[in-house]
């Protein structure tokens, strides 16, 4: 009896401690960190090769792109004589590293979505290290510069690989048996495009489009695309102000259309739980003609034909789209950006800017090669081995405009949403809904007016 | 040496089991239990998010937000039916497997042991496997294809009214073979002269189960109903790795719902949601295992 009212005592004293601690340490947030820099200063980028003898940094990847930095790290430890140890974090990349960082777990160095909506969190909690002033920028090849890491003004992830533009990636045999000799030129011919196709009736094509509802995270291309003209037009610095909603009108008609895409039988009919690598296989095996979407679904058709480019210039190509005419929306992707963390560490900050300057400048040849990749920088020629489909998509940037993700302050799961809807438990209208309300709460906590 | 007397008992008790002993328990349970248990209930009333320097009080605020979107009830309702689901499952098949391997010999031994490999697995790995099998072109569909002849292309993870069950039938799967120990174990503790008077007197097979054998296992049904209607309501992995909450959000039980805001940044309102899934699970806990405890009370 006696025992156990002690230890009563014992859990209500500590509660109350803990209580009372908790509510005095209530003001200040325990992951956020400070100090600021004057990123002009002479030696605030150090020289691309300079010695780093004895410095040991970390970087973080995700899976899928766990193999992009390795060779580039090992040349730039043989050139400065850092140790640069590269740690694969499991997918899902984005939820876990915000999760590590928010309990005080941090790299210096992150392969990071360079987009206002994935950097806001990090920049709030003043994680990052500013990239002003880096020395690549002027080499930046055009547009480039401005397609992905600048947050008002502030550059806070360097862009090493050319950033997805969101558009059209069609099987080129499917629309020559279908009588296509022409890509579309706006939304409404695409439509028709698809319905030529659906009319054609060629033997092996199940469907025009072919949606991964299963997977998720594709259905908000098709929606995305049809934005670039009013994004060009300033809607997602109307949405970021409250001045304008998901439940507008503009886009709202962007996802009625994409509805309108399954209720005409224009999509594939287990839209609702395919995944990822069956819409891969489909459009290589030309099961369907087309899919919406970014360079990571036409990566995986690429593993489909071992990167053979004869065969993939061959069978598939790409084009962008929007409302209006063929502008490409653009969004960066942890494939494309890195971002530098602070450490508290003078030595270890700069030599983590160091590897950002020696990986876009010295080592950027290297990895070009390496990786087959599209060149960002003038400096530097892209890979010959890099298929049409890509080089296209790289060349809609110039005259592109940014997704939801690089220009609406947060990133709500419209793609969550739509999957939804393809799958009947939303209409279009609360899918509208059901995203706003989540930005709203995203804008809220960012303390934005207008919510 | 006569027996101590009651009080000497507790002296002696005292003295070779001091209080001091339970220090590091109770601090392993103050710093990975209670004190995040208490900072639950705090930070849900506060703005905490990855995009702020500063937290501070907000009152209701995340209640009311959550409370008028329709998600989190939407995902409370889906929480719960996946618990009663998970509940049935695992227990009619527990049972069934004990009353099956009930005799100690050695094919019985053996599969006693298959069956409770599942529950060592890790449930990540049990969700991705059944992914496999299930998928539109997985293995089950595959094998039913070869046998009824034409191509069969049943989403047995695409539907938005039945894959709730198959995923909590999966869940029960993984830990049937706990649930069968556990009624293994009270079988083996029923008397078996009750089970021969019974034979004498001239009970059949099935009143031997449901009259004699049921009931006397009812502290291993408290505990197996209790354990899988609360374990399952804080389910997760398996979720994740079969469907991740689709089709259609069918399968979005709370945990995943909560996971999916934090990862947002929106850490307050991931709390928030926690704290109600806490308050439902003790609602439902409390009573549920106060009539089943009473259950046994009557019947014992």
């Amino acid at each position: 009896m006696k025992n156990n009212s002690a230890m009563k005592h014992i859990v209500t004293s500590t509660a109350v401690v803990a209580t009372l601690s908790m509510l005095l340490a209530g003001c200040s947030n325990p992951t956020a960190s400070s100090t600021d820099v004057d990123t002009s200063s002479a030696d605030y980028w150090p020289k691309a090769t300079q010695s780093l003898e004895g410095t040991t940094l970390k970087m973080w990847v995700p899976q899928a792109a766990s193999k992009i930095p390795v060779n580039m790290v090992k040349e730039f430890e043989k050139a400065t004589g850092a140790k640069v140890d590269v740690e694969v974090i499991p997918d899902p990349y984005e939820q876990n590293v915000q999760t590590k960082v928010t309990t005080g777990d941090a790299p210096n160095l992150a392969l990071w979505q360079p987009t206002r909506s994935m950097l806001a969190g990090f920049i709030a909690q003043d994680k990052l290290q500013k990239l002003d002033n880096a020395p690549f920028v002027d080499n930046y090849t055009e547009g480039m510069a401005e397609a992905g890491g600048l947050v008002e003004n502030t550059r806070y992830a360097a862009l090493f690989g050319a950033p997805s533009v969101m558009g059209v990636f069609y099987n080129k045999q499917v629309f020559e048996k279908a009588g296509i000799t022409n890509t579309p030129k706006n939304w409404d011919e695409l439509v028709e495009t698809a319905k030529k196709i659906k009319a054609a009736n060629i033997d092996g094509v199940e469907s025009p489009f072919f949606e991964m509802g299963g997977s998720q995270w594709g259905t908000q291309y098709s929606v995305q695309v049809q934005l670039a003209e009013a994004a060009k037009d300033g809607l997602w610095d109307r949405v970021n102000t409250g001045k304008e909603k998901f439940t507008d009108k503009t886009i709202m008609t962007a996802i009625n259309n994409y509805k309108a895409l399954f209720d005409e039988g224009l999509e594939n009919k287990d839209a609702g739980s395919a995944k990822n690598d069956e819409q891969a296989a489909a459009l290589w095996n030309g099961k369907t003609g087309m899919m919406i979407g970014i360079g990571v679904m036409f990566n995986m058709v690429a593993a489909l034909a071992n990167n053979d480019k004869a065969a993939l210039d061959e069978k598939i190509g790409f084009f962008p789209i929007s409302s209006k005419g063929n502008i490409g929306t653009i969004i960066p992707d942890a494939n494309n950006g890195v971002v530098a963390f602070k450490s508290g560490d003078n030595a270890k900050d700069a030599a983590a800017r160091q590897l950002i300057n020696y990986w876009l400048s010295d080592g950027y040849e290297g990895f070009v090669k390496d990786q087959s990749a599209v060149s960002v920088l003038k400096t530097v020629d892209s890979s010959p081995d890099v298929p049409e489909a890509l080089t296209d998509s790289a060349a809609a940037i110039k005259d592109g405009v940014g997704s939801m993700q690089s220009l609406a302050i947060g990133n709500p799961d419209l793609y969550i949403n739509l999957a939804d809807m393809i799958n009947g438990t939303k209409t279009p209208e609360q899918v509208g809904q059901a995203t706003q309300d989540q930005f709203a709460q995203l804008a809220k906590a960012q303390g934005a007016s207008g919510f | 040496m006569g027996k101590p007397t009651s009080s000497r008992h507790n002296i002696l008790i005292k003295q070779n089991y001091p209080l001091r002993f339970l220090i590091p328990a109770i601090a392993f349970l103050l710093v990975f239990f209670f004190i995040p248990t208490v900072l639950n209930f705090i930070y849900a009333f506060t703005n905490w998010s990855a995009f702020s320097k500063t937290i501070s009080f907000n009152g209701l605020d995340n209640f009311i937000t959550l409370f008028t979107s329709g998600t989190l009830l939407r995902d409370l309702r889906i929480t719960l039916l996946y618990a009663i689901f998970v509940g049935i499952f695992q227990n009619v098949f527990g049972l069934a497997l004990a009353v099956f391997l009930e005799k100690d010999t050695f094919i019985n031994r053996l599969s006693r042991v298959l069956f409770f490999v599942p529950v060592i697995m890790s449930a990540l790995a049990v969700g991705y496997i059944w992914q496999a099998i299930l998928k539109s072109d997985g293995a089950l569909n595959q094998i039913l294809s070869a046998f009824s002849g034409h191509a069969v292309e049943i989403a047995w993870l695409g539907n938005i009214n039945w894959t709730l069950l198959i995923v909590a039938s999966i869940h029960g799967w993984k830990w049937m073979g706990l649930a069968m120990l556990i009624y293994l174990a009270g079988l083996k503790t029923i008397d078996p002269d009750v089970i021969e008077a019974a034979t004498i007197d001239g009970a059949s097979g099935s009143q031997l189960f449901w009259k004699i054998k049921f009931p006397l296992l009812a502290p291993a049904f408290t505990f197996n109903v209790a354990t899988s209607l609360l374990g399952s309501m804080n389910g997760f992995d398996i979720v994740q790795a079969t469907t991740q909450g689709g089709p259609g959000g069918s399968t979005e039980i709370l945990n995943i719902f909560i996971w999916r805001t934090f990862g947002q940044g929106l850490y307050s309102q991931s709390t928030t949601m926690s704290l109600v899934l806490f308050v439902m699970v003790m609602v439902i806990a409390v009573p549920v295992i106060y009539l089943l405890r009473r259950r046994e009370a009557k019947i014992l």
